[in-house]
């Protein structure tokens, strides 16, 4: 049976979508042999010749397969969410967010070859309720995309890929870059 | 292309048999990233006042004004290796692909040239 599974997959030439059809054939030939009484070697001819039938049948098949559409990887909305997932994601979003980021620096050594005048300009646009928003979304940004980038680190190197191991430190990645943009701020204003 | 053979239909869409070097630097580039952001964040958090003349005064000293720049070119240069892989996975039109990897590199030459030129001009004097 194994045998069987073998020859089918290795020699397919084609996606998922007609491999879900030979594991339907597999399960015809599987029933045919349960229900036939026979000996071994009658059981094993009669495996033989339906499967030469199935090779026949594909042989078309993989002509128009061709140009059909090939099956598409699924995306976001077919995955049940885990910690990895969260984590990778957050990486990148986290990613853009610090990029983001840049541009504030910018304006800030900006501001500051410019003047005191201009200095206080940026100061007020910080201290402004949307640029505090920007600012807390820049540093969680920043230091979240840091954290789960150790972790990428780590991962890259061939570690952590145990599932319980895994899903922990996905899970101590995401809620470090929130705990320690807390910290930050915490520390930045009661200091 | 169209519609031809099945070789004709999938030839230029493989390997660009350079994909390595840009993976190496992404992670030599998040190393000296990783150091320098502790650095700024300390800094900051080190700071007596964020006010005008202390945050002067910090990036003058030649330490911080090289740390900075470096800070600068690190980021920026991390942040285009990242932000072009972001725009190669959603943007696929070939046209809206060029000139959106056109525009990055421009805003990331023009982000490091303006920052550095900010870090010197502090730290040589003037204004």
């Amino acid at each position: 049976m194994f045998l069987c599974l073998y020859v089918l997959r290795s020699d397919s030439p084609l996606g998922a979508e007609v491999w879900l059809g030979q594991c339907t054939w597999l399960y015809e030939i599987g029933a045919s042999l349960a229900q036939s009484g026979n000996s071994a070697k009658e059981r094993a001819a009669e495996a033989a010749a339906l499967l030469l039938i199935r090779k026949g049948n594909r042989t078309s098949m993989a002509q128009q397969a061709g140009t059909r559409n090939r099956p598409l990887s699924p995306h976001l909305q077919i995955w049940r969410w885990g910690p990895g997932m969260v984590s990778s994601i957050l990486h990148r979003a986290t990613g853009v967010g610090a990029s983001v980021g840049i541009l504030v620096l910018l304006w800030w050594l900006g501001a500051l070859i410019s003047g005191p005048e201009a200095y206080a300009d940026f100061t007020a646009a910080a201290t402004h309720p949307i640029g505090i928003i920007v600012l807390v979304g820049v540093s969680y940004s920043v230091i979240a995309h840091t954290i789960t980038g150790i972790r990428h680190f780590v991962l890259d190197t061939g570690a952590g890929y145990e599932l319980g191991q895994n899903k922990l430190w996905a899970n101590i990645s995401t809620v470090a870059g929130v705990v320690l943009t807390v910290l930050f701020w915490a520390v930045l204003l009661l200091r | 292309m169209g519609n031809g053979t099945s070789i004709g239909r999938v030839r230029g869409k493989g390997s660009a048999h350079n994909g390595a070097h840009h993976w190496l630097l992404f992670r030599y580039t998040s190393v000296g990233s990783l150091l320098l952001t502790i650095w700024f964040g300390a800094s900051l958090l080190m700071m007596p006042s964020l006010n005008y003349a202390a945050v002067r005064e910090w990036l003058v000293s030649p330490i911080a004004a090289t740390a900075m720049a470096l800070f600068i070119v690190v980021n920026v240069w991390h942040a285009q290796l990242g932000l072009r892989v972001v725009i190669e996975d959603y943007v696929h039109e070939e046209g809206n692909k060029f000139a959106s990897l056109l525009a990055l590199n421009m805003i990331c030459f023009a982000a490091a040239a303006f920052g550095l030129f900010c870090v010197i001009r502090l730290a040589l004097g003037g204004a």
